[in-house]
């Protein structure tokens, strides 16, 4: 009984204490929904009598995926918005906004938060109120939540507070929350002179810091108060201009209508600075006023001169040679010259290989150029960032090296795409090993490529082509001065049984280059698209073996209907499998993981770590790459495997930023045009205590890292 | 060869596309598509009519406000009946919100009582990417002669709450009046609101 009476009264006592607590607290009211936990609170536990302000809030804590939005929602969505009914007297101000995440969505993109936002309102409060009343803020709250799809959400919040003589304490449940939001919450200051200048194809936002400011703007974010101002799925890069630093970005709708333009000479919105050591963002609130913004700034490979940049090209066409991608070709090619040099006209095949390289780097200039018209970043490589490119590639490969193997012949028809040389030697075949060798050559960057064609993008279509002509030329060169020079043809073996061998045997290059396209293919799309390449693979091995059989079969003059439908069935469901279109594997897995592995400890690179380390004054190596790229593998087994390397890394506190080119990435593709590259590989030093990076060479080796590191002098 | 293959089809495929964005003033994006019963429509088609765009998805509450309060329907009616082509335009991706079949689009008129023109699916997103489909609902008005006059959103109202209809302003008979008067169209490009368009 005793005991019983107790207890009751402890939870009496308990339930009071609770209650009290509470009250003296601001009891928060709050609303839950699957998505969404909204919450009124206070930042203090009363409301003054003499009259002041207080601070009230809506937090929001958001299920993962979902988000809310920002004042500007950016391309979709709704801000969260707040009606308030207040006792008389009283006033609310308007919500005091943290800066937003930029929330890419396809190529949509839109302002807003995820996990959780705090959206302060303060509160007037007038004065003679009486202490022990109490005051009850209530608000009618209205979101919208979105993850794939969108759910309008409202509930009406109320919270009491008593009246305090005094000053009121701080509420400690929610003072963190009140601090952390305070701190995302843009700074009204004079920090930048900015200015905007806009037509109807492009707007530029120009910053420049005052107050003694130094700023580069690396990993920097602008959000518009108002839709409609700029494209805001557009990544923004930052580039360092006159002092400042601007965002050069294509216009939204608003903007492009010319009448509005007109009309539009301020836009007011928030600058966020990449964090710097130590500390959370910096934003400030800025209004760019209409004016001359400074010019980009010519970039350092404008200044070849244009014969000089030919002559760069020629070299890297020719280095092009050497490189591990157009060996099997250049070995055709041999083959092909043993016969061709006891013809004829040896000459009139190296002229139609010339072509046929001229040719492909042509279309493969002005397929660029269409591209970067369409607003794409392409660069050299850009075709085997795509999957359905790749795929199409190994089944090339993979039908020249059925070919050389034997399994069909191809009797000199423009299917032969090249191969036919090694049967007879055509002045078509030569023209399509020449396609050929460009079509290899593409995942191979040699030396004095990349001057050469940063110079080309910068000068207008025509010299474009003309650099690329120059590329292909330095590529066909050696050929061509052999297929001229009877003495050296003299110099070949004489033709025999042993070609038939050494064609057979050349197919192996082949299938390992398909391989290798199978593994780029790997890092790009899900394990399903794999799979549907390789069985279309298979499917291409059973068309290719029907048309030798097809061959066979009238050259024996037998009926050819069955092998006719068994090519038919091949070749028709290799194509069919490449129709439906890959789903890409996620970004962020995949190569760069791989390169995680290697002895040295790296981590993704973005625009944003990229300034954080340098605002930490560590010296970092850059490494722009692609699984694609023959080159970039060859420079990280020879020169960034060895443990010595990676000892030098660990020992100089040299932080390793991987970038990952293999799919699209506009971050990278941002960071590759500023330092005047149209393709990877690039790697890039960055000194200790901030200053401009290094551009190392394209080819690395042991030592070059070494003394880039500062360990041997 | 497939990459000469590859850049021809680009660089014929691409360059009508090249100017892309859509621009008040300027001649709106040709396109072709297929409609909910199967049947084909190209812009050109509908030459000397004034044409309205309607991108829409039916699970948007954006979308259910206006066609939950009649209020869409109720447009269409109007614009139609003095002589508009009304295209209603589904740019979900299979699997995302708003997809619908053909089927599915005519049993959705039916039941809403709609009356567009015509509803083209585009599955793709091609016509939507053309004209930088944003919104759910998101809005364009063509003029006779195949100009862009009003792009943006159908009323001053960017909210769920079907309240807000009745002292909306809306944009698109607004620049249907004006458009069938010859005369400017006074906002010719708004904010336009809703829910993203599920590419």
């Amino acid at each position: 009984m005793t005991a019983k009476f107790m207890r009751n009264l402890a939870v009496l006592l308990a339930l009071i204490v609770a209650l009290t607590s509470a009250r003296l607290a601001g009891a928060a009211d709050s609303a839950k929904t699957p998505r969404v936990e909204a919450t009124l609170v206070s930042q203090v536990q009363g409301v003054p009598a003499q009259g002041g302000t207080v601070a009230l809030a809506l937090h929001l804590r958001i299920a993962p995926h979902w988000h809310t939005y920002w004042r500007n929602p950016g391309d979709s969505g709704e801000a969260t918005q707040i009606a308030w009914t207040l006792p008389q007297g009283f006033g609310a101000g308007e919500i005091v906004w943290p800066h937003p995440q930029r929330l890419p969505f396809g190529q949509l993109a839109n302002y807003g938060y995820s996990d959780e936002v705090l959206l302060r309102v303060d509160i007037a409060v007038p004065a003679g109120l009486k202490p022990g009343d109490s005051v009850t803020f209530k608000g009618a709250m209205s979101w919208l939540v979105c993850k794939d799809i969108c759910i309008p959400e409202q509930a009406t919040l109320d919270l009491a507070l008593p009246v305090v003589d005094g000053a009121p304490a701080v509420n400690e449940t929610w003072r963190q929350a009140f601090e952390d939001a305070a701190r995302l919450v843009p700074v009204k200051s004079n920090s930048f002179d900015a200015k905007f200048a806009a037509n109807d194809a492009e707007v530029t936002l120009y910053f420049f810091p005052t107050l003694n400011r130094i700023e580069r703007g690396v990993g920097a974010q602008f959000f518009p108060y108002e839709k409609g101002l700029i494209k805001s799925s557009t990544a923004q890069v930052s580039q360092p201009r006159d002092g400042g630093f601007a965002f050069t970005l294509p216009p939204g709708w608003k903007l492009r209508d010319a009448e509005k333009r007109k009309t539009i000479d301020r836009i007011e919105g928030v600058l966020v600075l990449a964090p710097l050591a130590g500390n959370s963002s910096q934003s400030f609130e800025v209004a760019l006023h209409r004016g001359p913004v400074p010019a980009a700034p010519m970039l350092p490979a404008n200044d070849l001169p244009l014969a000089q940049a030919i002559l760069f090209a020629v070299l890297g066409g020719l280095i092009l040679n050497l490189m591990p991608c157009v060996f099997p070709i250049l070995s055709m090619k041999a083959l092909a010259l043993v016969k061709a040099g006891h013809a004829e006209r040896p000459w009139m095949d190296g002229l139609a290989y010339l072509f046929g390289v001229v040719t492909t780097f042509t279309g493969l200039a002005v397929a660029l150029l269409a591209f970067r018209a369409a607003g794409e970043d392409a660069g050299w490589g850009f075709q085997l960032q795509s999957p359905l490119v790749v795929a199409a590639l190994a089944y090339v490969l993979v039908a020249v090296g059925l070919n050389l193997s034997g399994v069909f012949q191809v009797a000199g028809s423009v299917q032969g795409a090249g191969q036919s040389l090694a049967n007879q030697p055509g002045v078509i075949g030569s023209f399509f090993t020449g396609i050929l060798a460009v079509v290899v050559a593409a995942p191979c960057t040699a030396p004095f490529m990349g001057a050469a064609m940063s110079f080309a993008f910068t000068q207008g279509p025509v010299i474009t082509i003309v650099i690329f002509i120059a590329l292909g030329f330095g590529l066909a060169l050696p050929w061509v001065v052999f297929s001229f020079s009877p003495p050296l043809i003299r110099l070949l073996p004489k033709p025999g049984a042993w070609m038939e061998r050494f064609k057979q045997f050349l197919a192996f290059p082949m299938y390992a280059a398909a391989a290798w396209l199978v593994w780029v293919l790997s890092q790009q799309v899900t394990p399903e698209g794999l799979f549907r390449v390789l069985i279309g693979t298979v499917m291409l091995g059973l068309g290719a073996w029907a048309l030798g059989m097809a061959q066979e079969r009238k050259a024996m003059g037998h009926s050819r209907l069955g092998s006719l439908f068994l090519l038919l069935l091949g070749a028709g469901a290799s194509i069919a499998l490449l129709l439906p279109p890959f789903a890409q594997r996620a970004a962020t897995t995949g190569f760069v993981e791989a390169a995680k592995e290697g002895s040295i400890p790296s981590e993704p690179y973005t625009a944003v770590r990229l300034a954080e380390l340098r605002a930490q004054g560590r010296p970092i190596f850059v490494n722009l790459t692609a699984a694609w790229c023959v080159s970039c593998l060859y420079n990280e087994q020879v020169a960034l495997s060895s443990t010595l390397v990676a000892d030098v890394f660990k020992s100089t506190g040299t932080a390793y930023l991987v970038g990952d080119w293999t799919n699209r990435n506009p971050e990278i593709s941002a960071l590759l045009k500023q330092y005047g590259r149209e393709g990877v590989p690039l790697y890039l030093y960055f000194p200790a205590g901030g200053g401009e990076p290094q551009i190392l060479p394209q080819l690395l080796n042991q030592g070059i890292m070494l003394e880039t590191l500062g360990m041997t002098k | 060869m497939i990459r000469i293959v590859f850049a021809l089809v680009f660089v014929l495929g691409l360059s009508p596309f090249v100017a892309a964005a859509p621009m008040i003033g300027q001649p709106a994006p040709k396109f072709t598509a297929v409609d909910s019963n199967g049947k084909s429509h190209a812009l050109a088609d509908f030459n000397g009519k004034t044409v309205i765009l309607e991108w829409t998805n039916h699970d948007c509450p954006y979308v259910r406000k206006q066609y939950g309060s009649g209020n869409m329907q109720k447009v269409q009616q109007d614009l139609t009946a003095a002589g508009a082509v009304w295209l209603s335009i589904i740019s979900s991706a299979p699997g995302k919100q708003g997809f619908v079949t053909g089927a599915q689009a005519n049993e959705l008129s039916a039941s809403r009582g709609a009356h567009p023109t015509a509803v083209l699916l585009d599955p793709a997103g091609t016509i939507g990417r053309a004209y930088e489909a944003q919104t759910t609902p998101h809005m364009f008005v063509i003029d006779k002669a195949g100009v862009l006059r009003y792009m943006g959103a159908i009323d001053d109202q960017p909210t769920t709450d079907a309240s807000a209809i009745a002292s909306a302003r809306n944009y698109v008979r607004e620049a249907f009046a004006a458009v069938s008067a010859g005369a400017k169209v006074v906002e010719a490009s708004t904010d336009s609101y809703g829910c993203s368009v599920k590419y």
